[in-house]
């Protein structure tokens, strides 16, 4: 047993041998997400099911009987508004994250609609170009915006965790932080994001080493793999948003433009939203 | 509060372009026989005076040089001749970490060693290994070296050290040092150069006050994301809160608690001052700390205390932040004490320019008494 929330797929071979740990099973399924949560909590803990669709948000046909099922659906796209205003009462009934990608415009105006109608929800990055005008306009949205709204993801669990004199890494939101999240496989692969996974970039093999995994070195590495970029002394370095950004998007040409301004922003509504959180609202005499 | 500054070793792995210490070229190291009498004098010591305690900073050199051994003989020594003492004296260590290993931090821990000051330079070949300054291998040791002191949960924090190619870039290495650690953040130190300027680095006071100008407005703005970056946090305390305790060469009370302590046993005022060899007060193998402390030639140093408010300090509204500056620093460059501080251009044009436009502060400390009596 291992104290990371381990993200696999559904394989009860696999499941069997991991008994206890809580974990979050990756599938392409909808027809069976009854059948992991039952499974899966026979012997483990279920922490979400992630469903990863090419179908549009709104083409997906959601039911009832998901209601008491952790779920995040990472959707390409939001998909016809009318397909989705039919079935918007019971989408905010049920426990789920919807995140759409960054890939399509109009996806962040999507976001707002969702996160307006009180859905949780959030924006996944595709390798394609990001339009950082827009992202910033949903940051804003988020942090900033004043009608009831809820949270936008990563934005919101940024701004949450966020401590002004530390290190944050968002990672965490897409299960991506191996200081909480591992992967494995059913051939028993660790790995330490969804991406080294599917590159079958491994740090280690068979369960067990999952009990040790905090003595690996290539899992310590990671961890300390901010120092690696310090030590490369690139734009990233010397970049004031590098504590919340940490290098995330190093290969980009033009941080200029684009991720230094998006991230320094992101990092002034943090330290806005933080403050708020740590004001505490003075108590006055009750009626 | 009496402070050591111990150099056992004034050789060092690193031949950073602005240390003078180096350029000394001395390659003992102190030995058992003078370590022992270090902690019977500060026994004594702390014996005659059970209300001090001493901070005992370890300094080089680069300390590492010195070994696991060294320490933990150190440790024995301690143990063995302090023993109602070691309690109140606290160790301190200035390493540039590229030589820190586990052996070496676990005899740091038992001395009570919790956090390590250092120094970090962003820039090429300004810090580094041999005759070119290889500062990538010197930059790669250096980070080996803070990963196993955050793995032993031992803080660090740096100093850097400002010079001619710094000033183009305040802002860049302002966030490059707060990037490498978030949590201990720089001091920022102007380049010391007494003589001739080889390198051409030497900055003068208003250029450092424009550098420290450059980043002050993105402090002030972000005070909880860079807390304690130095000269900010002091002077802010000093002007907004009152509160005028600060740093050693702006205390104007050094005379009579600091020790530095060479190789060879020989004693002198403080690092700067052994660096220099100025002010020699004697070899510890004949004289007490007491008698060091109490040295006649510290006496200049309390005296300018009272001279400088009625010469060249009368009235200056800076008085009660600098009190004249380091005094050192002041004899180096006029050989004369009763001066003030060559750096008292830099604290007026900061506060002046910079500081109090922005903050709507307005720094009055004029000189009101005198603050120490000579002994």
């Amino acid at each position: 047993m291992t104290d990371h929330i381990l993200v696999c797929p559904f394989n009860e071979k696999l499941l069997d041998k991991i008994k206890h740990n809580a974990v979050i099973i990756n599938t392409r399924d909808f027809k069976n997400l009854h059948h992991i949560h039952r499974e899966v909590n026979k012997s483990n803990t279920l922490h979400a099911i992630k469903i990863q669709t090419e179908t549009p948000l709104a083409a997906i046909s959601f039911q009832e009987s998901w209601i008491h099922l952790p779920l995040i659906i990472y959707s390409p796209e939001f998909g016809d508004y009318k397909d989705f205003s039919h079935q918007l009462d019971l989408i905010r009934k049920l426990n789920i994250r919807i995140f759409l990608s960054s890939q399509h415009d109009f996806n962040f105006t999507g976001l707002r609609i969702l996160s307006s109608l009180n859905i949780s929800c959030g924006l996944f990055f595709n390798e394609e170009p990001i339009n950082w005008d827009l992202l910033n306009d949903l940051m804003h949205y988020d942090i900033y915006g004043r009608t009831r709204h809820a949270p936008i993801e990563p934005f919101h669990w940024l701004a949450s965790q966020y401590e002004p004199a530390g290190y944050t890494d968002y990672s965490s939101v897409y299960f991506n932080n191996p200081v909480k999240y591992l992967h494995i496989n059913e051939k028993e692969q660790i790995a330490l994001t969804e991406t080294d996974l599917l590159h079958n970039n491994y740090i280690d093999e068979g369960v067990n080493a999952l009990e040790t995994i905090g003595e690996n070195k290539k899992y310590i590495d990671f961890l300390n793999r901010r120092y690696e970029i310090m030590l490369q002394m690139n734009e990233c370095s010397f970049c004031p948003a590098f504590r919340i950004c940490l290098a995330k998007f190093q290969n980009l040409t033009d941080k200029n433009n684009t991720c230094k301004i998006f991230f320094s922003d992101f990092m002034d509504a943090a330290d806005y939203y933080f403050s708020k959180r740590n004001n505490t609202e003075k108590n006055i005499w009750q009626l | 509060m009496a402070v050591v500054i111990f150099k056992a070793i004034e050789k060092c792995n690193s031949n950073c372009i602005y240390c003078d210490v180096i350029k000394k070229h001395r390659d003992e190291i102190m030995n058992y026989d003078l370590l022992k009498l270090i902690f019977i004098r500060m026994n004594d010591y702390l014996m005659e005076n059970p209300d001090e305690i001493i901070t005992f900073t370890w300094h080089g050199g680069e300390v590492c040089l010195l070994g696991p051994e060294y320490f933990k003989v150190a440790l024995k020594l301690q143990d063995e001749y302090c023993r109602k003492t070691k309690s109140r004296i606290k160790h301190l260590v200035q390493s540039n970490l590229t030589l820190i290993n586990q052996e070496i931090i676990d005899v740091f821990m038992k001395l009570g060693i919790r956090q390590i000051g250092s120094s970090f330079e962003p820039i090429h070949n300004i810090r580094g290994f041999g005759k070119k300054r290889d500062s990538q291998m010197y930059n790669r040791k250096f980070i080996e070296g803070i990963k196993l002191l955050n793995k032993n949960h031992i803080t660090w924090g740096v100093i850097y050290v400002v010079h001619r190619l710094s000033l183009k870039m305040p802002l860049e290495i302002f966030y490059f040092l707060t990037n490498l650690n978030t949590r201990s953040h720089p001091n920022f130190n102007q380049v010391k150069i007494y003589g001739e300027d080889k390198n051409n680095l030497a900055v003068t006071g208003e250029e450092f006050a424009d550098f420290l100008g450059a980043i002050f407005p993105v402090w002030f703005k972000n005070k909880e994301r860079y807390p304690n970056v130095q000269p900010f946090s002091d002077l802010l305390r000093n002007i907004r809160d009152k509160d005028l305790g600060t740093v050693c060469e702006c205390s104007g009370n050094c005379s009579y608690k600091w020790i530095y302590i060479g190789p060879e046993g020989e004693t002198s005022q403080c690092g700067r001052a052994g660096d220099y060899n100025v002010l020699s007060y004697g070899n510890l193998v004949d004289n007490t700390f007491e008698e060091i402390m109490k040295n006649p030639q510290r006496n200049p140093l309390a005296e300018r205390q009272s001279v400088l408010p009625l010469t060249e300090c009368e009235n200056c509204r800076f008085w009660g932040i600098c009190h004249g500056g380091c005094p050192l620093d002041t004899f180096m460059t006029y050989n004369d004490f009763m001066k003030k501080s060559p750096r008292c251009d830099t604290t007026k044009i900061f506060i002046e320019k910079y500081f109090e436009p922005l903050t709507g502060l307005h720094a009055d400390f004029p000189p009101k008494l005198v603050v120490e009596k000579s002994i």
